[in-house]
């Protein structure tokens, strides 16, 4: 039973793929929903929207044409789980053109069937195709990350060298609130490629990666807030914030290795993981348990860690013994890596939580196979038995 | 008779004549035999003369005799007459005899008569004299209490305090009388202000003169009292040479920094301090001697004075033991902190630095002895003994770790001046390759500078194993140059001990630990703890290559070489097994756990792979920086039609082969058979040379290499094929179907210490650079022709790098050729002849 619980489930995507993201935003419901989106120059790209649940152990799967173009990127909406964005490239006139748009889902959140399966009728496709909310473009210049804000009012999309911040309330008509731009300096040598939302300070910061650098944005005013400089050279793949102490980030890159900073001390590194033999493309923190860490990388190998000593998880609970406290202090008080998961056999571009269960992650390598694994359970009951909760 | 006789007589010849018979006068004069004799020898004349002479002669003697007898009558009566007088005489003497008799017996009466009537007499006069002499001595108590005022008031202290010891006993013996007990009373009051006021001066004085002591001893002050106060009123005293040894070591001390500045300054050379045997014997003569002196005059007054005041003897004792005491404890107090002095002396800056260790070593010995000797002279007991033993025990053992200390700072400072040395020497190198010049001479230069690369690291590896080895070296004269006193007896246990603890876990294996962290710290970002943010590039990428080799050397051939030479200097067997060691028990004095070293060489080649890793990283992360630049900066979808090969190939090939050389001169494969691998390596060269001169070396291997392509699979799915759901999952089946056969690219697996297996590390990550960044970008046909163009020309060389297992290099370009097809919007592929044409025209 055991073996049978972890072991991980494997789903495959028929075309290359680097999208994955976790659905959120339907409360009160035990399955964990993950988006996938397919990459391809030749063929129609794919949305999948799969659904797992636990109980039974089945993935659910619905697939979605994505007639734009490949997909680079994907956020889902926070508040609707119907609602995500995707990065996508096509071609126009000889020329990459990077894009950004808002689709849905023609599913009803109330469980109904889905509408007329062919809304475009001049399409042939298996497939039904996205509905388009909207578009978050900004002529002459490529989308390259786009971020929800946690409570879905905003959204936040880069291009090479500047920021935008688009106010998308009133449903349809987005509406850009604010835009900052690098300095010109900088932006010759290196351009913005990633974007995270701080979830604290009421929202108001986002951090970029510009080229080995970090930014980090005041919203307010659009000013740099912090930046971290030469943070892994020579290229940042992804950022995180931690989604309970609000100035501890923590960033991977092309030099194999995941940092944990305070963007109060951005020239001090807290910690650094050097496990990883390449790039590593994407680290993400749980956002039940800070201490968890999940990373993805080109080397094939996704890894999980237990980075106690920078949680904001006490380490001993009050209510265990003195015993079974020194035990779990010890085992504890050790950053470690939990486990690393190898069955993938191509780069891992992206690996992600859930957004409802905290053991469970999706990893998704870019020969389209989509992994679900779960924190192993001893591991699992230690946390367990240490959250005060 | 006669006959008989006169033939004797020629027979004794030779007889003195006075037994001549024939001689008149001898008293064996025969006269038969005369006459005989005469008449048969004289004539006859001559016997008349001779009867003449004879009778003559007979005359006279007849006369003569008559006188004679004449005389001898007379004598005789007067004789009779003399007796007859005397007769007369001694009688009127025996009556004049008893007459004095008489007389004297008369006088004999008298002379009683006045003696019995003078006796009286003389009794009286000698209790008269016996009143005087009482009254005398009143008269001295009556005086007392004024006398000893004067004396008080003429502070003459001593007179005072030994009269009133003498009235003391009289005192005490008239004590009932009252006017005597009053006389007592002033007594004691004056003598309790005299022994207050000597008391106020004994205690302000800071250094009190001994007579006071004694005196105040006699007036019976408590000894406790005052052998504490004497003993902490010289204490002062006493510290003050360690108090000027100190101020002679801060001098010594801050020579240290100038010496070194100004040695041709003459003035300071005469002010060079003593070496370390010399200081310590001052020290010692001048502090110990002090206290030797001191602790006499104590036990004199203490001690061997016995107390005037009749006390108990037990309770004397009793005092005395007491006051042996204090003086105890006092003497480890002093005797501490002149250890902890010799602790300074050990520590210091000066004369830590000694770096005759000999002259160190004799300096421990010499103090050990000196104050061993010394002071087991003045402790009496076990408890004090056993003290200062274990005080000069820790200041062996503290001596021996301030020179492992010592030790340890000199190599690191050799090692560190050789890294900084080092450093120097390869920028020099690196400066000579960047220029990258063309000429002969220059070449050959900087191939000689490369050559250096093996030296380099065999003379720091010879430094480094000299350096221990002349501390396992200077070490061994701790046990061999002295007799270290206190140890003598355990001898075999010291140097088992000295052996163990502190050269072999003290020295070596720290040392050890030290290099370990050493280079864990500076050169490998493994440690996780590291918070600064470090560039790889902060060492020289040949550092770390040169390093990792130092160490791996380090780890085979150095330490088992020092570890024979450990076992010789100290004669101790490393055991392997410590199961063994705990079994033999006894056998074990002369035996050494081996493991704590096994686990450090462990430790050893685990930094050496990562410092190798570390090299593979920064040079793949140089060559890498370099491709991803060609790639990202590039418009794939607007080139024109592959002509040439890019330069970046070129020149990643040329840095390869850089690297190659770099990695060449010091670590070889270490294959049986080397003429394979410099038969590859000429190959590679002649490879190399045969496509610079022409395309004919191509069809030479022609036969073996073949063009890579992208894989079917990858140009199906992009030519053809539906775009289905069942289409594209077959599509992907077949993608992924190659990969089942491959195994999974690992950039580190089992990466060894062989130049192929570095390479082929710093080739992969090379590639997979190469393939991700293809991944990131879209390609327009002629985009993946040079790609296919690009790949191609890297497949010629790279395989020789890597000793022609070039498996690994053939996937990974066919993946990337895969990818770029994949990646591609118009795939239509270069034929393989005009690749080879391209590649070979460059």
């Amino acid at each position: 039973m055991v073996d049978d619980d972890e072991a991980p489930l494997i789903y495959g995507v028929e075309f290359q793929a680097r999208a994955l993201c976790a659905v959120s935003g339907v409360p009160d419901d035990d399955t964990a929903r993950f988006l996938v989106g397919t990459q391809s120059i030749k063929f129609e790209n794919q949305v999948h929207f799969l659904e797992y649940d636990e109980e039974a152990g089945l993935l659910g799967k619905s697939i979605y044409a994505h007639r734009a173009g490949e997909i680079w990127r994907m956020a889902s909406s926070p508040t609707d789980h119907r609602r995500f964005a995707t990065i996508y490239q096509t071609i126009q006139d000889s020329n990459i053109v990077s894009k950004c748009t808002v689709w849905q889902i023609p599913i009803d959140s109330t469980n109904e069937e889905p509408s007329s399966p062919t809304i475009d009728a001049s399409s042939n496709q298996l497939h039904q195709p996205l509905r388009k909310r909207f578009d978050l473009n900004v002529p002459n210049s490529n989308i390259i990350d786009v971020e929800w804000e946690t409570n879905s009012e905003r959204i936040a999309t880069i291009s090479e060298t500047n920021i935008y911040i688009w106010n998308v309330e009133q449903h349809d008509t987005p509406q850009i609130l604010s835009t900052g731009s690098i300095d010109s300096k900088s932006s010759a040598i290196h351009k913005l490629s990633c974007c995270r939302w701080n979830p604290h300070i009421s929202t108001n910061q986002l951090a970029t990666t510009l080229g080995p650098h970090i930014r980090g944005w005041d919203l307010r005013s659009m000013k740099p807030s912090f930046s971290i400089d030469n943070a892994h050279p020579p290229y940042v793949r992804d950022v995180d914030y931690n989604p309970n102490r609000q100035y501890h980030l923590m960033t991977c890159g092309d030099d194999c290795r995941v940092k944990f900073w305070d963007v109060r001390k951005p020239n001090e590194c807290l910690k650094i993981l050097t496990d990883h033999s390449h790039w590593v493309w994407s680290a993400r923190y749980n956002r039940f348990h800070d201490q968890l860490i999940v990373t993805s990388s080109s080397d094939t190998r996704v890894m999980l860690f237990n980075i106690a000593s920078l949680s904001s998880e006490p380490y001993g609970s009050l209510n265990v013994s003195d015993d079974a406290k020194e035990e779990i202090e010890e085992t504890v008080n050790e950053d470690r890596l939990l486990c690393v998961f190898d069955e993938h056999e191509e780069s891992v571009y992206t690996a992600q939580w859930a957004s409802n269960d905290p053991w469970l992650l999706a990893s998704l390598s870019y020969d389209g196979r989509l992994i679900l694994n779960r924190v192993p359970k001893n591991e699992k009951f230690q946390i367990l038995l240490r959250c005060p909760t | 008779m006669d006959s008989s006789r006169s033939t004797s007589i020629p027979q004794s010849t030779n007889f003195p004549s006075t037994y001549d018979p024939t001689n008149i006068d001898s008293p064996g004069f025969d006269p038969e035999t005369y006459v005989t004799k005469l008449l048969r020898e004289s004539r006859l004349a001559n016997l008349l003369d001779k009867e003449q002479l004879l009778t003559k002669q007979i005359k006279t003697l007849d006369n003569e005799m008559q006188t004679l007898v004449y005389e001898n009558y007379n004598k005789f009566i007067s004789a009779t007459e003399t007796i007859r007088q005397m007769k007369k005489d001694f009688k009127t003497m025996e009556d004049e005899m008893t007459h004095l008799i008489s007389t004297m017996t008369t006088i004999n009466s008298n002379n009683h008569q006045i003696h019995s009537t003078l006796d009286n007499r003389r009794g009286e006069i000698r209790k008269l004299t016996n009143i005087h002499l009482l009254l005398q001595k009143l008269q001295y108590l009556f005086q007392l209490p004024t006398k000893l005022k004067e004396y008080a008031e003429d502070n003459q202290y001593n007179l005072a305090v030994n009269t009133y010891t003498k009235a003391l006993k009289a005192l005490k013996k008239y004590e009932h009388i009252p006017s005597f007990n009053n006389i007592q009373q002033t007594c004691t009051e004056i003598m309790n202000t005299i022994r207050d006021e000597l008391k106020s001066r004994f205690d302000q004085q800071q250094t009190a003169s001994n007579d006071v002591v004694k005196l105040l001893l006699q007036l019976g002050e408590s000894s406790d009292y005052l052998a504490k106060q004497y003993l902490l009123q010289n204490k002062h005293r006493l510290e003050q040479p360690l108090e000027l040894m100190k101020k002679q070591l801060s001098i010594a001390e801050s020579q240290v920094g100038t010496t070194s500045s100004t040695t041709s300054n003459i003035v300071t050379q005469q002010m060079y301090p003593m070496d370390i045997l010399e200081f310590i014997d001052t020290s010692y003569n001048s502090y110990i001697k002090n206290l030797h002196e001191f602790v006499e005059s104590y036990e004199l007054i203490f001690i061997r004075n016995s107390s005037n005041i009749s006390t108990s003897p037990s309770i004397e004792d009793e005092q005395k033991e007491r006051c042996k005491y204090y003086l105890e404890e006092y003497l480890l107090e002093l005797y501490s902190s002149y250890i902890k002095f010799i602790h300074e002396l050990f520590q210091s800056k000066y004369y830590g630095q000694e770096d005759d260790t000999e002259l160190y070593v004799r300096a421990i010995d010499r103090f050990l002895r000196r104050s061993s000797n010394d002071i087991y002279k003045y402790l009496f007991t076990q408890n004090a003994l056993e003290k200062i033993r274990l005080m000069l025990d820790t200041f062996l053992t503290f001596a021996i770790e301030c020179r492992l200390k010592f030790y340890h700072s000199n190599i690191d400072r050799h090692f560190h001046d050789q890294i900084i040395e080092l450093r120097k020497s390869l920028t020099f190198i690196q400066s000579t390759t960047n220029e990258q010049s063309q000429t002969s001479s220059e070449q050959q230069q900087q191939q000689q500078a490369q050559l250096n690369l093996a030296q380099c690291v065999d003379k720091m590896l010879k430094q480094l194993t000299n350096d221990i080895k002349y501390t396992f070296q200077n070490l061994s004269t701790f046990l061999n140059g002295t007799e270290m006193i206190g140890n003598t007896g355990k001898k075999n246990l010291f140097s088992k001990q000295f052996a163990t603890n502190h050269v072999w876990n003290g020295f070596f294996l720290t040392l050890l630990n030290r290099l370990i962290t050493y280079f864990e710290h500076e050169y490998t970002t493994a440690s996780s703890n590291s918070i600064i943010v470090k560039h790889e590039q902060s060492s020289p990428p040949i550092l770390l290559l040169m390093l990792s080799k130092l160490i791996l050397n380090f780890d085979s051939s150095s330490i088992p070489y020092l570890c024979t030479v450990f076992e010789e200097k100290f004669n101790l067997i490393l055991e392997n097994n410590p199961r063994n060691d705990n079994q033999k028990g006894g056998a074990s004095s002369s035996s050494l756990d081996r493991s704590k070293l096994t686990a450090i060489q462990k430790q050893f080649s685990v930094i050496a792979k990562q410092l190798l890793k570390q090299y593979i990283c920064s040079q793949g992360y140089t060559l890498s920086q370099m491709l991803r630049k060609s790639i990202e900066t590039r418009d794939w979808l607007n080139t024109v039609e592959p002509r040439h090969v890019r330069s970046v190939m070129k020149r990643i090939i040329e840095d390869l082969t850089q690297i190659d050389k770099q990695v060449m001169m010091l670590y070889n494969d270490q294959q049986p058979s080397t003429p394979l691998t410099s038969l590859s390596s000429s190959y590679g060269r002649y490879h190399h040379r045969s496509n610079l001169n022409s395309g004919g070396g191509r069809s030479s291997d022609g036969g073996r290499r073949t063009i890579i392509m992208p894989r079917s699979s990858a140009l199906d799915r992009a030519t053809g094929g539906g775009p289905g759901s069942s289409a594209g999952s077959t599509g992907n089946l077949q993608l992924n179907f190659h990969k089942v056969f491959n195994e999974k690219l690992d950039i580190f697996i089992d990466l060894q210490f062989q130049k192929t297996s570095i390479l082929s590390s710093i080739i992969k990550l090379l590639l997979k650079t190469y393939l991700e960044c293809i991944r990131l970008k879209t390609f327009s046909r002629y985009g993946l022709q040079q790609v296919q163009v690009d790949i191609n020309y890297l497949y010629n060389y790279l395989w020789s790098f890597v000793n022609n297992d070039d498996r690994f290099i053939t996937n990974l370009l066919e993946e990337i050729v895969s990818s770029t097809a994949m990646r591609c919007l118009d795939p239509v592929l270069m034929e393989a002849s005009v690749i080879t044409v391209i590649c070979e025209g460059n």
